[in-house]
């Protein structure tokens, strides 16, 4: 499904990923680990083209190009480490995607997005709060609502579990990868993920040191 | 009726009012003293030669000079907006003069409702008409330029989710868009709400003292607020707009090398 072929990128003097091969398969839920600065991030930038970088990303054994580029993006879910600062209700937010004229045809879910933040143990008051109000966890269990409302078929999650306690890490977690069809690329350095993945790579200085 | 001209030995002593800050600066430890100087000395030097090329052009007044001085100041702005919101004057040279031009045709062209054609071409009103509508675009352009860009520099993440949701480019860039534009034009709303009650308007100032009649003065102050928010917010849309079309690549990536080595 994804392929990446020699994969550099080097920000000045400074190489971050040096030369990396990746496959990953259709429905494969893969953990990503590694210490601060080893590129897990700019890794997942570059799945979404974000990053400038050198070598090759094939998707279904196609090479990603600036012409296929909102097709192939269109597949992708991603949630960045940083969360962005909207000002506005945790509904208005949930529904910003939908406004978006690539998604206005799609009805906002709202009984999908009831079921998941229940499961997420939000109250039903939370729509009508500021998102910016909310705490760092809150926040990220929004993100998870906004990525599983969009459905998109692959999920590219940078460290989506950082700010969670224990009970809601793995409620994140199994709420993630539980879908067979979903392809999962999680960077994270919270292990709990090795127990729902079926393959974890480790990242160090810019390259990938075993597979497990 | 014009102004009482003022004796330059008169002004020479006026402007020892100036220690006065330098006073301040001094007593404070601000380290300005030295670019108020240059300032100020700047500022008389362009000012002087201001007054020289402008008696010849009002004398010449023609249409065709008078538009080509516009386009030398449009041009100076762009070189002025750029270093001020560390941009590569370079890579938007193009895309901001063209935004300027547009906004400044526009409003031009508006301002036929109010002005015969030959009135508003004829030196003396194109000059400081185009000269105070101009400052206003710098001014607002700056801050929308830098706010825009450095949004989309020192938070990538927020570009990359809503593209991740679906967002087209623009639709991606439409937030930092707005949070730039809101920045700009605040203080210009909440100026404009005072006008006349906290400060009197420099044209306003300006007529009255070259003799016009205060009803007179407001409605030229009146004309040229409404000149310059409206080009003020045309430009500094339309800037953005197009500097975004030399900002990113085909990969709807920022590129490397927009800005000034700080």
């Amino acid at each position: 499904m994804l392929r990446l072929e020699d994969i550099r990128v080097e920000h000045g003097n400074m190489k971050i990923l040096r030369g990396i091969h990746l496959e990953v398969k259709p429905g494969e839920k893969l953990w990503i680990h590694g210490p601060s600065g080893s590129g897990k991030s700019t890794l997942l930038k570059v799945l979404f083209c974000a990053e400038y970088f050198s070598g090759r990303l094939l998707f279904n054994d196609q090479a990603v190009s600036p012409r296929t580029l909102p097709d192939y993006r269109s597949r992708l879910g991603y949630i960045s480490q940083k969360i962005p600062g909207f000002s506005s209700s945790v509904e208005e937010v949930l529904r910003y995607p939908f406004m978006f004229r690539a998604n206005r045809r799609i009805p906002f879910p709202m009984n999908r997005a009831r079921e998941i933040l229940t499961r997420l143990r939000f109250d039903t008051h939370i729509m009508s709060r500021r998102f910016a109000d909310l705490s760092g966890g809150e926040q990220q269990r929004l993100m998870v609502v906004l990525l599983l409302l969009l459905d998109r078929p692959i999920f590219l999650l940078d460290e989506v579990t950082a700010a969670l306690d224990p009970d809601n890490i793995e409620t994140v977690v199994d709420l993630l990868t539980k879908a067979p069809d979903k392809t999962v690329i999680s960077v994270s350095h919270n292990s709990e993920w090795r127990r729902y993945c079926s393959r974890s790579l480790r990242l160090e200085a810019g390259d990938f040191m075993e597979t497990v | 009726m014009g102004a009482r001209a003022i004796d330059l030995f008169s002004l020479g002593a006026f402007s020892l009012l100036l220690l006065i800050p330098m006073a301040i600066f001094l007593f404070l430890r601000v380290p300005k003293i030295r670019s108020l100087l240059i300032s100020f000395v700047r500022m008389v030097i362009q000012l002087t030669l201001v007054a020289l090329y402008l008696e010849t052009i009002f004398r010449i007044n023609s249409p065709l000079i008078n538009l080509g001085w516009i386009l030398i100041m449009v041009l100076v702005a762009c070189a002025a907006i750029t270093s001020q919101s560390g941009l590569r004057l370079i890579r938007f040279i193009i895309p901001l003069a063209t935004a300027y031009l547009l906004s400044l045709g526009s409003i031009f062209g508006a301002l036929f409702i109010v002005l015969e054609p030959q009135t508003l071409f004829s030196a003396r009103y194109l000059i400081p008409l185009g000269g105070m509508i101009l400052g206003n675009i710098l001014r607002t352009n700056v801050i929308t330029l830098d706010r825009y860009f450095n949004g989309l520099r020192t938070r990538p993440e927020e570009y990359i989710t809503t593209l991740s949701m679906g967002a087209s480019p623009w639709e991606a860039r439409k937030p930092f868009m707005a949070d730039a534009l809101k920045a700009a034009v605040s203080p210009q709303i909440a100026t404009i709400a005072t006008m006349g009650l906290v400060s009197l308007p420099g044209m306003m100032t300006g007529q009255i003292l070259g003799g016009n009649s205060p009803a007179v003065a407001i409605q030229y102050q009146i004309l040229i607020m409404i000149a310059i928010f409206t080009t003020a917010t045309i430009s500094a849309f339309l800037g953005m707009f197009l500097a975004s079309t030399r900002a990113f690549d085909s990969w709807q990536r920022l590129r490397t090398g927009l800005f000034q080595a700080r």
